[in-house]
């Protein structure tokens, strides 16, 4: 298991310095970051100055480990629209974008799962067809056109919640409705497949000839042993709320790092855009490394593979 | 159920909340204090008789003004607001801006929200909807000399927010913002740093309240740009003093100023909250706190203000008509005239510079090779570093010329003013004359025909059409991205292939000012008269800063002519030079005005008194809403 953790630690790292080297050279590649500095006080004497003082005079390779070294300090540089350390602008928007995507994954979760294995048990039942229904709508529709439809229905003609920022728990609801049903439609077809396919295997015929009660076989023996990939699932989708819901955030308002990567990208911020994409992806491989060690956790047969 | 699957769940549950929790972000910048009453402002003294400062738009020769008799204004009597008459206005915006504190770092366009939403003041003030230049932070001032100084005295016990931490406003202060903002700062990056070096020499304090700053030229933007509110450049000044304890860095997010709301909160991206300052010296507002928040999807906007969420919004006119409709108050005081505009940028054809008479070396923008581009130096003959060479009828210059005029052609005003502006726009044909003004000639006016759009374009050489890169900022409060979108479409009808870059203005500013723009792009104008000649001051070698990418002979000749027409007040040759200087553009062709969008704001009329009678915005560049402070909640 050791040495599982290890390997896949080992990847991580990998990835993420690859991740680095990609983000530090695109960005490197729109041209030269000076460009934005400009001003009308411009002159060719600020410009080499500029240079001297961004590294631009030493060769890209040596540009590039600096760069690493300050990121791996925190330190992304400052931010050229706001004047303030890049870092502490994405630090700002984290914890927004965490709870929006905390509460939009166990909604996914707690509906999507339990949904799956009703649908899957009750074949053929008004059960089977609404989850089969809900998966379909919710993977269909645009979450950008869902988010609109919801405030128009429950903020415009209802007036029961408000439309968009971040407040209090009544502003959780509408967007995270919107993140979750998409995620949620596929736990539910991920699970009902998984049960489908575990019904049927012999272990559970077993404990049903042995009596063991309706409920426990589904639950304890079938769900159990069905979890795994929508459990996978689940983890990509966390990843992937975590690493900011760029239509979600708009739509409703919601101030997460999903809409500062717009922004920097929109106004050529470079410190911000290299420091959120790489905080993104490093969010992202460590929810990833998390979910495959769970995943060996759970399943003996992943760590003895 | 089992363990270990409980243990996941467990785990996967314990990793979102410890992000959450362990990653706590501290309030966006130091709030000031809370304040404490402020001193009682001094009566004002007497002053002569005001001059009105000549308005209007840059470039116009300017009277200095000299400053309006300041009425004896008792101080406001400290007043404690109970709890629940605290009122609070929220605004829905598409930006609330960024915290920047600081002079140096007034980068268009993020560099005025400190001003609009009521935390900063500037010397001196344009007073909305008349002529006059007020005096805000500076009492009185005058010229010295042979126009050596312009020495501005400052007014006494104006506090600093922070509960009296930051002391009052004085020369000192006066002095470092000007010098800060570029008068004394290579390191500028505001956008008038290069104006205001040219203009002034360092600033110095005289005495404690008398702040002098030595002029080095007169320029014709001295008054619009320098010194007053309603630009989009004016400066707030700042505390030396924050600057100095704060440091350089620290400085520029700390949150001081003077005006009637002392900001609590700001965070970029996400909201701005401001307190409204007791027995502040200039203006009490009637809502204790001032609540924006940035919207950035329309839609969502609408919604708010449709329950009542927000108050007040801004947003694009079409939408601001269905709010009308639906009895919401309409606010047109941000001023009407903000021509939509193409450039066709990359025609850079000056080689002397206009003032020095020095040779100019070709921009790096220009490129002939583009289709809507001329050479008037490709002939036998022509000298590209000699301007007398200058050849309009070139084949070069002939060709690209066609070729605007099919792209101006092929652009439906009507449709644009009746669809995407709701029909409470107006027409635009000629720069600098709008359409209604009694100057302006039919024979201005753009014809809409897209079949002859497309000879034109067959007879310059591309009866095919051909691939054209077309730029326009979808971010910018003035201009319209649904107007941008729609000309690009009908550019598609006559045969070109356009490749649309929407990026923000900020990216693009810096090949303006570096003259290497040169595909057309999509920009608005502010202009409501016709003495108004920016784009002649743009388009000329003399200009440094910002340019829309084009220079061209012979307008800064008009410009001159013009100035000198205003100044001896002979409204015939105004008119006469006018005619001369619209006949020309109209056959250069290389802009298309298209529409005058109005800039509105919307305000729903049971919680605020919005409508354009109650609440006079300053006609701000930006078109960021303002002057916040003087509304007033409904009856």
């Amino acid at each position: 298991m050791l040495l599982f953790i290890a390997r896949r630690g080992l990847y991580t790292i990998f990835s993420l310095i690859a991740a680095t080297a990609i983000v530090f050279f695109l960005s490197r590649a729109q041209g030269d970051p000076r460009n934005v500095l400009i001003t009308g006080y411009f002159s060719q004497e600020i410009w080499d100055a500029w240079g001297v003082e961004m590294g631009l005079n030493k060769p890209l390779i040596v540009q590039y480990l600096i760069w690493l070294k300050n990121a791996l300090l925190g330190d992304f540089g400052t931010s050229i629209n706001a004047a303030r350390p890049a870092w502490d602008l994405i630090q700002d928007r984290i914890p927004a974008t965490l709870q929006l995507a905390g509460v939009s994954w166990a909604l996914s979760f707690l509906v999507g799962i339990p949904l799956g294995v009703v649908s899957a048990v009750n074949r053929a039942s008004f059960w089977d067809y609404f989850a089969r229904i809900f998966a379909l709508v919710g993977q269909a529709l645009p979450p950008f056109w869902l988010g609109l439809m919801l405030i128009l229905l429950f903020s415009v003609q209802l007036d029961l919640l408000p439309a968009g920022t971040r407040g209090g728990p009544a502003n959780y609801v509408l967007p995270c409705i919107t993140l979750a049903w998409t995620a949620a439609s596929g736990n539910v077809r991920l699970m009902r497949s998984s049960m489908l396919e575990v019904l049927d295997s012999e272990f559970v015929k077993l404990a049903k000839v042995k009596g063991a009660a309706h409920n426990r076989v589904v639950w304890k023996h079938a769900a159990r042993n069905a979890m795994i990939a929508p459990l996978t699932y689940s983890g990509l989708i966390l990843a992937a709320f975590m690493a900011g819901t760029v239509v979600t955030e708009t739509v409703f308002a919601w101030p997460g790092i999903g809409r500062l990567a717009v922004d920097s990208v929109m106004q050529t911020d470079f410190p911000v855009m290299t420091g959120v994409v790489l905080v993104l992806t490093a969010i992202y491989l460590l929810v990833a490394l998390a979910i495959d060690i769970l995943y060996a956790f759970v399943d003996p047969r992943i760590r003895i593979s | 159920m089992n363990k270990k699957l409980v243990l996941t769940m467990l785990g996967m549950f314990s990793m979102v909340a410890m992000f959450a929790i362990a990653c706590s972000s501290s309030d966006e910048e130091t709030a000031a204090p809370a304040a404490a009453p402020a001193a009682a402002a001094a009566p004002a003294e007497a002053a002569a008789t005001a001059v009105p400062g000549k308005r209007g738009k840059q470039g116009v020769n300017q009277t200095p003004p000299t400053p309006k008799p300041a009425a004896a204004a008792p101080a406001p009597a400290a007043k404690e607001v109970p709890e629940a008459e605290k009122l609070t206005l929220t605004v829905g915006m598409k930006s609330v801006g960024v915290p920047l504190f600081r002079g140096q770092e007034g980068a268009y366009p993020r560099n005025r929200t400190h001003w609009t939403l009521g935390v900063g003041e500037t010397l001196t003030y344009w007073e909305p909807g008349t002529e006059t230049v007020t005096g805000m932070i500076a009492e009185t001032w005058e010229f010295t000399g042979d126009m050596e100084e312009f020495v501005f005295h400052i007014r006494k016990n104006v506090p600093f927010h922070g509960g009296g931490k930051w002391g009052n406003v004085s020369a000192e202060d006066a002095v470092y913002t000007y010098n800060d903002v570029g008068a004394d700062n290579p390191n500028t990056k505001h956008d008038n740093g290069t104006e205001v070096s040219q203009t002034y020499e360092k600033w110095v304090v005289r005495d404690e309240y008398t702040a002098v700053a030595p002029i080095k030229t007169i320029r014709q933007t001295w008054g619009e740009w320098d010194i007053n509110r309603e630009n989009s450049s004016a400066n707030a000044i700042f505390s030396k003093k924050v600057f100095d304890e704060m440091g350089p860095e620290k400085s520029i997010t700390t949150m001081v100023g003077t005006g009637p709301y002392e900001a609590e909160k700001w965070k970029s991206g996400e909201e701005f909250i401001a307190h409204s300052v007791p027995n502040h010296w200039r203006i009490q507002p009637n809502f204790h706190t001032l609540h924006a928040i940035e919207v950035p999807e329309e839609t969502t906007l609408l919604a708010m203000v449709r329950n009542g969420q927000v108050d007040i919004a801004e947003m694009s006119v079409k939408n601001i008509g269905l709010l009308a409709g639906e009895g919401f108050d309409v606010n047109d005081s941000l001023g009407m005239a903000w021509t939509q505009v193409i450039f066709y940028a990359g025609n850079y054809w000056e080689r002397k510079h206009n003032e020095t008479g020095e040779v100019v070396p070709v921009q790096p923008g220009f490129n002939p090779e583009q289709p809507w581009v001329g050479d008037p130096y490709d002939y036998a003959g022509g000298d590209p570093a000699d301007q007398s060479t200058y050849n309009f009828e070139t084949e070069s210059m002939q060709n690209a010329l066609k070729v605007r005029q099919a792209l101006n052609m092929a652009i439906d005003r009507d449709s644009l003013n009746e669809v995407i502006f709701a029909g409470l726009g107006k027409r635009a044909d000629m720069m600098g004359v709008p359409n209604d003004n009694p100057v302006f000639k039919d024979r201005w006016i753009n014809e809409y025909n897209p079949e002859k759009a497309k000879e034109l374009l067959a007879a310059a050489g591309y009866p095919d059409g051909f691939t054209m890169p077309y730029f326009f900022p979808p971010d910018f409060g003035l201009v319209s991205p649904e107007a941008a979108e729609a000309v690009a479409n009908m550019w598609e009808n006559i045969g070109i292939d356009v490749e649309i870059e929407r990026t923000a203005y900020t990216t693009r500013r810096p090949t303006m000012i570096k003259r290497e723009i040169n595909l057309p792009w999509y920009w608005m104008s502010g202009i409501d008269e016709v003495d108004y000649d920016a784009e002649q001051t743009w388009l000329a070698t003399a200009h440094v800063g910002w340019q829309p990418g084009m220079q061209v002979p012979g307008l800064w000749q008009f410009r001159e002519a013009l100035h000198d027409a205003v100044d001896s007040g002979d409204r015939a040759e105004v008119e006469k030079i006018v005619d001369e200087r619209s006949d020309f553009l109209q056959e250069i062709m290389i802009m298309s005005p298209l529409a005058d969008m109005p800039k509105l704001a919307v305000a729903n009329p049971d919680t605020v008194k919005g409508d354009s009678k109650n609440w006079i915005m300053y006609t701000e560049h930006s078109g960021q809403l303002n002057n916040f402070e003087t509304i007033s909640p409904a009856d």
